[in-house]
């Protein structure tokens, strides 16, 4: 008799699980290893490829074949943990009691909608277990983000896995060296236009309500197009289980900041109908350096965030899901305006900023199973930026300027998804339509459209080997069209090591303002032009005879713009020693050609630049990120998250490696000599080490859960001080530092938890003059959280 | 100030020319030394350039910027120096770039543009983001003067003074250069 000792199922949420055994027979086997082996159905008695049969304590697997069944030999003889998992089917956990082999186990899986936290998305546009996964790729649960009191998504990015932060106007996220706008931000999914100067500032997103953040490294540009070179972050909402939760939480902190979210979800007795709302408004006064001062360092931020799903199963038919989401901002700060006349400023006056931005999105997802191997799944997306500012006289409260930028997506994509043999196949394509409109831009108003195909090929070459290919087209009507493949590879080598390469392409599209900037600054007197406008502007500038100088040999030849590109590869593994210990280390290197620079063509007969784009320089960044995990008792989790960067501009590492160089110079003393290579700091804004350790405590008699978060960056390249643009002198870099933070939650009653936080423990403010914090701030929060079952 | 230094050069010139007469003759290696001008102020409210004699050290009035008193002019960023179309001077200019203003040992034989600098080379680099003029490294500008004497110059600062490192409260356009003055012709420093 096959003896079932246990069943519990590891889903965070409980759901339930069935398990019909409904054969068995025994083998009397003499030899000193066994084996398992049997076949996977569904409810209605179909085969079901593609399980994953894993034995976790022998760190043995295997997948069924396309009849659904499966086979594990040498086993040595004892009672093992059974694991069962497949994407859509409810996972299995069970003991296995193995003193001699079995055969023809019958498994029924049961179709489920729960996402567990070990299955992502984003890499593969499908979902996948993590450690089948090819890419690099990392999850923060919603436990984490609760437990540890993340509010906004640049916190989660920065402590939980250590990707730096820049410190400049908008806090941007820097995955593997690169500037944040090479890394694409996606609401379940589906992009977010929302950048203001090509920046996407992540600190405006609450994480209250998000199921899980995944973040992909490297490029992904093959399967989501532009802006997908360094990495992805997913942020994901997902469909309600319980008949009704409710979550609130109120926190209160330094500076007058404070933040309340709540979030309520239920779903229908038959979980076919779910719907959520999320609504979460913050507001902090902000904060200057100076004591007093009237221009605040960190601005006063107002902003409302609202968002809600409603799903809908069409039994049988299609799973449905309709989102909804809105964001409010006003941001108010003051600042001086002057102009300098025979060197002494006048005309000076104190001007009150207002910037309000808004975004507003809705999507449609139909995803209709056909078949166990086959599903078809269209999108519909539309969402629309504004970002205004208006500036009056502080005293008098009279016009003094007025900026409006407005930015509308229209996205319509379908996706086929097909299970061929142990080949997935994903194949995809889409329509986007974009308009801009703004009084800086050409003629006020623009569209431009995008069309775009892409394929990926998920082949599972055998239980150790996972080969990944994709391919994505973008064909666009204001720029050149551009191909992006990726290739990876996974290969379960030994027990407990799995290794991973990948190389791939990614692309950046050029902004609107590249496209149709048309800008004149009014105090500086110098006007920067969009590719697509460039030659009628000029010409236009030309007749009316303000250029006085072209600086560039024909200017006719200005014209057209490219994507930029690059071209990533990736290679390293992960080691599971034990329960108590993993680690994993991924080498990366990064070649971004064609970037795109501002420069002058042309002097006006004001004596100020006239600039437009081009495609101009190349950049490297290499290096290697490494993560520890450590459980040194089973309450208690350390992890360490490292990186080492090393980056530099193409041209001139070229530049200094030539002797007879006369570009990259430094004063030394009262001589002016070469800039040395071994000087040459690479790019700026980046630190050769950074990365994040965190230790939490889960106190479970007491329900108490302790965290100490730590961030930490070496010395930086801040700015050109020598005259050279280059980094290669001591006083350009700003100094390294760590930051701590330390929380504590206690459940204190049933629905209740409170928590306390202290961020900046160590009070680190400024580097000399610059600010990089406000020092040491606190918070308290009360949470409640209410499932009915 | 600008007297006291040039009293002070011509003195020191003179003996070091009347001192080079015997020793150095033919020589590259002289003496000349070099003179530093502090936050001479190229800020025109007008359209005209502030110009600058190299052999008296001295600020030029705009009212002979029709004679040859003058050898270079300031306007903001722009450089003009005294020959077509800015004077009636014999001046040229020329930038060296990649070379150390200390070391420099002879003015080149040719490569001078007539009226203002080559627009192919360039002595400061601007930055897009902070709007700072920053004078390049191993920029040397090497001219002819009005009345075509050698001079070999390095820009140091545009800033009023000469901050170490420049922000957008530095004061402009106040130029801190060093200039050497060969009076006897040769293309010597």
């Amino acid at each position: 008799m096959l003896m079932l000792l246990s069943s519990k199922s590891n889903l965070i949420n409980s759901f339930v699980i069935l398990i019909f055994i409904i054969s068995f027979s025994f083998l009397n086997a003499q030899e000193k290893k066994v084996s398992v082996s049997g076949k996977i159905t569904n409810k209605a008695g179909d085969p079901v490829p593609s399980v994953r049969i894993f034995l976790a304590d022998q760190k043995k697997q295997t997948f069924s074949a396309t009849n659904g069944t499966f086979q594990i030999n040498l086993i040595k003889p004892g009672t093992f943990k059974l694991g069962i998992a497949r994407i859509g089917y409810s996972n299995l956990d069970t003991l296995l009691n193995l003193s001699k082999s079995i055969e023809n186990l019958e498994l029924v899986l049961l179709e489920s909608d729960v996402i567990t936290d070990d299955v992502v998305i984003t890499g593969t546009r499908s979902y996948k277990h993590i450690e089948d996964l090819p890419i690099p790729t990392e999850v923060v649960s919603k436990s984490e983000i609760k437990n540890q009191g993340y509010l906004r998504l640049n916190e989660v990015i920065n402590q939980e896995m250590g990707i730096p932060m820049t410190e400049d106007k908008f806090r941007g996220m820097q995955v593997q060296g690169l500037d944040a706008d090479y890394t694409l931000v996606l609401i379940n999914g589906e992009p977010l236009t929302g950048r203001t100067g090509g920046n996407l500032d992540i600190s405006r997103f609450s994480v209250a309500n998000l199921s899980r953040v995944e973040v992909v490294r490297g490029p992904s540009s093959s399967l989501y197009g532009s802006s997908a070179l360094a990495g992805v972050v997913n942020l994901i909402t997902e469909k309600p289980t319980k008949p009704l939760t409710l979550n609130a939480a109120g926190r209160y902190g330094s500076h007058a900041t404070y933040d309340i979210a709540g979030d309520v979800s239920a779903a229908s007795k038959d979980k076919t109908l779910g719907i959520n709302l999320f609504v979460d408004s913050y507001r902090t006064q902000g904060f200057s350096v100076l004591p007093g001062a009237v221009i605040k360092t960190v601005p006063d931020n107002q902003n409302l965030a609202i968002s809600s799903d409603l799903f809908y199963d069409m039994t049988n038919i299609a799973t449905s899901r309709l989102s909804g989401r809105m964001y409010n901002e006003a941001v108010k700060n003051d600042f001086w305006k002057y102009t300098i006349e025979n060197g002494i400023k006048t005309d000076s006056a104190l001007i009150d900023d207002k910037i309000t931005n808004s975004e507003y999105s809705i999507g449609l997802d139909i995803n209709h199973k056909i078949s166990n191997r086959y599903g078809l799944e269209g999108r519909l997306y539309f969402t629309t930026f504004k970002t205004e500012t208006y500036d009056m006289y502080k005293s008098t409260n009279l016009f003094y300027d007025q900026y409006l930028f407005k930015q509308s997506t229209f996205k319509g994509e379908v996706q086929s998804t097909s299970l061929l043999g142990a080949n997935q196949i994903i194949g995809g394509f889409g329509v986007q339509m974009e308009g801009a409109q703004s009084d800086r831009i050409a003629d006020t108003n623009q569209t431009v459209r995008l069309i775009y195909g892409y394929l990926q090929d998920d082949w599972q070459i055998s239980d150790q080997i996972d080969l990944i290919g994709s391919i994505r087209y973008d064909a666009h009507s204001a720029y050149a069209d551009y191909l992006s493949p990726k290739l990876a590879v996974s290969w379960k080598s030994l027990p407990g090591l799995t290794l991973r390469a990948s190389i791939g392409s990614g692309f950046k599209a050029p902004s609107f303002e590249e496209l149709y900037l048309n800008w004149s600054l009014a105090s500086e007197g110098y006007t920067v032009l969009g590719i697509k406008n460039f030659q009628s502007d000029f010409a236009k500038l030309n007749a009316t005879g303000q250029i006085a100088k072209t600086l560039i040999s024909d200017v006719t030849q200005i014209g057209d713009l490219k994507p930029e590109k690059s071209w990533a590869i990736d290679f390293g593994g992960d080691y599971t020693l034990n329960d108590n210990l993993d680690f994993r280390i991924n080498f990366f290197r990064n070649n971004i050609t064609d970037l795109i620079e501002f420069l002058p063509v042309a002097i006006k007969t004001n004596d100020r630049l006239l600039y437009t784009y081009f495609n101009v320089r190349k950049i490297h960044t290499q290096g290697l990120e490494t993560r520890v995990r450590f459980y040194p008792i089973s309450s208690i989790n350390v992890e360490l998250n490292y990186q080492l960067l090393y980056s530099a501009d193409d041209e001139v590492e070229a530049t200094l490696n030539d002797p007879n160089q006369a570009k990259y110079w430094k004063r030394d003393g009262d001589h002016d000599r070469k800039v040395r290579p071994d000087e040459y700091g690479g790019l700026m804004n980046r630190s050769r080490h950074s990365g994040a350790v965190r230790i939490t405590w889960d106190y479970k008699t007491l329900d108490l859960y302790f965290t100490l978060r730590g961030i930490f960056k070496s010395k930086y390249g801040f700015a050109d001080a020598n005259g050279n643009t280059i980094l290669d002198d001591p006083n350009e870099y700003s100094p390294g530092y760590s930051m701590w933070y330390l929380s504590a939650t206690k459940k204190v009653y049933k629905y209740f938890s409170l928590q306390a936080g202290i961020d900046n423990l160590a009070d680190y403010k400024t580097h000399g003059t610059r600010l990089i914090t406000s020092g040491r701030t606190g918070y308290v929060s009360l949470l409640f959280n209410y499932i009915f079952d | 100030m600008y007297k006291v230094f040039a009293v002070l050069f011509l003195v020191s010139a003179l003996l070091i020319v009347s001192c080079s007469d015997n020793t150095t003759n033919n020589n590259n290696t002289t003496n000349l030394n070099s003179v530093k001008v502090s936050n001479f102020s190229a800020d025109t409210s007008g359209q005209t350039f502030k110009l600058f004699s190299f052999k008296n050290n001295a600020v030029v009035p705009v009212s002979d910027s029709a004679t040859t008193k003058w050898d270079i002019g300031f306007k903001k960023t722009s450089i003009i120096v005294n020959s077509a179309p800015y004077g009636p001077g014999l001046a040229g200019i020329q930038i060296l770039a990649g070379t150390d203003f200390a070391t420099l040992k002879t003015a080149p034989d040719a490569g001078y543009t007539s009226g203002s600098i080559d627009p192919s080379s360039k002595w400061y680099n601007y930055n897009q983001d902070t709007h700072i003029i920053s004078p390049i490294p191993g920029v040397v500008i090497v001219m002819k003067t009005a009345d075509g004497k050698y001079v070999k110059m390095r820009i140091s600062s545009y800033y009023k003074d000469n901050p170490a490192t420049p922000d957008q409260t530095s004061i402009s356009p106040f130029y801190t250069f060093d200039f050497v003055y060969q009076p006897d012709g040769t293309k010597n420093f």
